[in-house]
């Protein structure tokens, strides 16, 4: 079972401005709250997350926006109210800026993660990092660091008829680091590199909008030490329907 | 009469669809805070395909998404 909680979501935007600059510095932060009960009886486990992320975004000038992003986070494992396990403080922190060019129709992006957060986890904290990274579970953060990475990518934009169409791709590039430390031994890891694809698709509906959209990603292998590991593609579909109601704008998407 | 005047505030413009195709090929927290809070984006992006946070390979996820609720006071 989960539940999550958005205590509060937040933004702080600077008063306008007629040049582009510090002045027009936004802060944005959403704390959420998220808690999976498994099991029951004495096999129960429960495993929670608060999550603080914390954004800045500057409108270096019109074309040029640059942002900074992290998040701090604390994750619990507990059993029948008793706690085993758990992992606190902040994660990796992004970097990123965006030129846009042919009147706003284009993107180039380039993004750098910084290493900021946990690396070489200690025993007690091992069990609460692993529940965060479940492939099953949804948690906001999930891993408390990933590396230094590298991210370039290419956006484009244009009017078809009824719908706005996008295109864009994007590769990364990660270094290896050292991701966890068992007793004496440090774990070596070097991410695979990834290519990925979008194609989306937006137009409105009535006073609403859909959203359509598919992603295709490769990634060269995996290095855990002498170890390598196979990734594979992926593929992903998204389509989001926004409707605006008298009592709000009721977002649906899967 | 436009969506804008009858009160929408769903925006279909060109800038809201390159935006999230970015969101979706360089995402980072800020990418998902944006989602969350409705404070400074242009409109609803999709969801990125995984968690900006847990790129490497192996623990990716989709990222969670918060419903947005945009509130709309109209004149009396």
């Amino acid at each position: 079972m989960r539940n999550t909680i958005a205590i509060l979501a937040f933004a702080a935007i600077a008063p306008a401005a007629s040049a582009q600059g510090f002045g027009d510095l936004a802060a944005i932060f959403g704390p959420q709250y998220v808690n999976y009960k498994i099991g029951t009886g004495a096999t129960e486990k429960t495993v929670t997350q608060l999550s603080v992320p914390l954004a800045f975004i500057l409108p270096v000038s019109e074309r040029f926006t640059i942002d900074l992003s992290s998040s701090w986070a604390n994750s619990r494992v507990s059993s029948n109210g008793v706690e085993s396990s758990k992992i606190s403080g902040l994660t990796d922190t992004q970097l990123r800026g965006n030129l846009s060019f042919f009147d706003n129709t284009a993107i180039i992006t380039l993004g750098v993660n910084v290493p900021t957060g946990m690396y070489e986890v200690p025993d007690a904290q091992q069990e609460a990092a692993g529940q965060i990274g479940s492939q099953f579970l949804l948690y906001p953060v999930s891993s408390m660091g990933s590396g230094s990475a590298i991210t370039s990518g290419l956006a484009l934009a244009k009017t078809w008829g009824e719908w706005n169409v996008g295109f864009a791709g994007s590769f990364r590039y990660s270094s290896p680091f050292d991701a966890y430390k068992v007793q004496d031994a440090v774990l070596r890891f070097e991410p695979g590199s990834e290519s990925r694809a979008r194609i989306g698709l937006d137009r409105s509906i009535g006073d609403g909008r859909l959203s359509l959209a598919g992603t295709f990603s490769t990634f060269t292998d995996d290095k855990a030490d002498s170890t390598t590991f196979a990734t594979g593609a992926r593929t992903l579909g998204q389509a989001t329907i926004s409707i605006p109601t008298e009592r709000g704008e009721w977002t649906i998407g899967a | 009469m436009s969506a804008a005047q009858r009160g929408s505030t769903t925006d279909v413009s060109l800038n809201v669809t390159l935006n999230n195709a970015v969101g979706d090929v360089n995402p980072t927290t800020t990418t998902i805070v944006q989602g969350s809070t409705g404070g400074t984006t242009t409109g609803t992006a999709a969801p990125p395909t995984t968690n900006p946070v847990a790129e490497k390979t192996g623990t990716d996820q989709p990222a969670t998404r918060i419903g947005q609720v945009t509130i709309v006071i109209r004149k009396p």
